[in-house]
């Protein structure tokens, strides 16, 4: 009678134990990724995405997690989104770290253009040497195993990965509705110091456009804009061309009345302290950007109405739907 | 209005003829490159270094030189052409955007006249029509008539001993189009099969100085109505 109870005992755990497998067998994670249909807004340029990590909603979903979760930082003390708050256009004033903004169309990445190439080259660069990402707490974790199967067939997570989904999120980040945009689009008319100050900016009174033209508000090059008569290397740290002291990238100037403070070095407070600077404070030295022509009278001399028409013009540019595009918030808030 | 600089015209043959063992007979058709190369008074062009003397004895150097170029026609001696349609950028700084190989194969012959547009001729110079990089930059705003600038020179030059910055930027300035066309008629270029590259040289001195000569000191930004 013993034996038979413990027979059915081991019987019943070995059907269980079958069941168990076969349940878990139906759950494993396939990869079977649906593709993202990223929409370029009307005028931008061409959006290359590389054949090797084609956008798909799983990739953009897991790289919207890792840019929220500081299991990303060795030290699990940091995440992207802490220096790149999306309510200042996914940056922090405190830090005066570069937007996230539109960053698909760029092709050289921070201030000094350290790192060239793709979305996927800065990304790595991220995971590799800033955040030290520890892949074994990942591969430990959960739930990210299954997410990296489930978007990039992952059996072991490794920085690529990582990386790969980071910039498949990244991509998604595009600002292109701002006031100017819809202005564009013939769906609201400027006002006149809106008008005036867009006439500033596009002509060689005012002369933004020649690094900060194009739809997207930065020719992505770098420049000297004279702000020291001594300028720091900037560019030439990377590139070793004492022709490059002091230059650095054209931020966006999408969104720039939410990302204070400004400069490189964060050396300007407000919007007005820029435009002073670019009216009357440019600074003349050997590798100043031949485009600041108006170096000799320090700066474009704008009138205090000038200035005032500039700034309204500017503020077109603000895009309060990126700030507050749910598709881009926190997705652990509560 | 200046007119500019594409001075010298080599053509160079690119591969050699292939013998080929059938009887069918071999196409004589060819593809033509253009290679756009940049000089000061014979000398190879080198960036950023004031080491060039215009004809009104400035100093100059040259940090930057961009442009467009469109509308090649080749025309043999009985008046057939051959368009190249659509617009070339060239980078002078950046190799890889100095050179074009035809996408068009050109029927065997000579061809004795070469024309194109230095610019953009009005049907092209239209807002939008380059969203890429590298050509996006060369926008031409709204507010000054729209389209693309032509060319964006730029550089230093000593200026009694002050070294100063020069623009001189081409484009058209609301109804102006100012864009020069080119035309040469002593090619020679004969199409037997092989492809062949044609070099086009342009003199950056040429353009201070032609049709009237240029003084930065007096003129060191050419841009709206100067």
């Amino acid at each position: 009678m013993k034996h038979s109870v413990n027979l059915f005992i081991v019987v019943l755990v070995i059907l269980l134990s079958q069941g168990c497998k076969k349940t878990s067998t139906t759950e494993e994670p396939t990869y079977k990724p649906t593709p993202y249909d990223l929409q370029k807004p009307e005028g931008f340029p061409d959006l290359f995405i590389d054949g090797d990590n084609p956008m798909t909603v799983e990739g953009v979903k897991l790289g919207r997690m890792l840019y929220y979760d500081s299991i990303i930082d060795k030290d699990n003390s940091r995440a992207c989104a802490g220096c790149h708050s999306q309510q200042e256009s996914f940056t922090l004033s405190s830090v005066n770290s570069l937007a996230h903004i539109n960053l698909g169309w760029n092709g050289a990445y921070l201030w000094n253009g350290k790192i060239e190439g793709r979305l996927e080259d800065i990304m790595l660069f991220e995971v590799e040497e800033f955040f030290e990402t520890d892949m074994s707490k990942l591969n430990n974790d959960a739930i990210y195993p299954e997410l990296f199967k489930k978007a990039f067939n992952a059996d072991v997570i490794t920085s690529r990965e990582v990386s790969y989904a980071l910039a498949q999120f990244e991509r998604t980040m595009i600002s292109a509705n701002s006031r100017w945009d819809r202005y564009l689009r013939g769906e609201v008319t400027l006002t006149q110091a809106e008008a005036q100050g867009y006439e500033l900016f596009f002509t060689e009174k005012g002369d933004c456009f020649h690094c900060h033209g194009t739809i997207l508000f930065t020719d992505n090059l770098f420049h000297n804009n004279g702000l020291d008569s001594l300028p720091g290397p900037g560019r030439e740290f990377i590139s070793n061309n004492p022709e490059d002291k002091g230059k650095f990238k054209s931020p966006t100037l999408r969104n720039i009345m939410l990302t204070a403070p400004y400069m490189h070095d964060g050396r300007y407070e407000t919007i007005e302290e820029v435009i002073d600077f670019y009216s009357h404070g440019v600074k003349w030295s050997p590798t100043i950007d031949p485009l600041m022509k108006k170096v000799g009278n320090g700066g474009v001399q704008l009138t205090q109405q000038e200035k005032n028409n500039l700034i309204a013009f500017l503020k077109t540019l603000t895009d309060t739907t990126y700030i507050n595009n749910p598709e881009l918030s926190d997705p652990f808030a509560k | 209005m200046r007119s500019l600089l594409i001075a010298v015209i080599t053509i160079v043959f690119l591969l050699p003829s292939l013998s080929s063992c059938k009887k069918e007979t071999v196409s004589k058709d060819a593809k033509v490159s253009f290679s756009f190369n940049h000089y000061v008074d014979g000398q190879t062009l080198e960036f950023d270094t004031i080491k060039y003397t215009n004809e009104a004895g400035n100093q100059y150097g040259v940090s930057t030189l961009k442009y467009f170029v469109s509308d090649f026609v080749l025309t043999d001696a009985d008046g057939k052409s051959v368009n190249f349609e659509g617009a070339f950028f060239v980078d002078a700084k950046e190799i890889e955007n100095n050179s074009f190989v035809s996408s068009t194969t050109i029927p065997a012959g000579t061809y004795n006249k070469l024309s194109f547009v230095f610019g953009l001729n009005d049907e092209m110079n239209i807002n939008a029509a380059f969203p890429n990089p590298p050509e996006n930059i060369m926008e031409w705003p709204v507010p000054l008539g729209g389209g693309y600038h032509y060319m964006k020179l730029e550089g230093k030059f000593d200026s009694a001993n002050i070294i100063k910055n020069f623009q001189a930027h081409t484009g058209r300035l609301m109804e102006n189009p100012h864009f020069i066309n080119i035309s040469i008629s002593d090619l020679n270029l004969l199409i037997d099969g092989s492809d062949k590259t044609i070099n086009l040289n342009m003199d950056v001195n040429k353009w201070w100085v032609t049709p009237n000569t240029l003084d930065l000191n007096n003129i060191s930004g050419i841009m709206e109505n100067e």
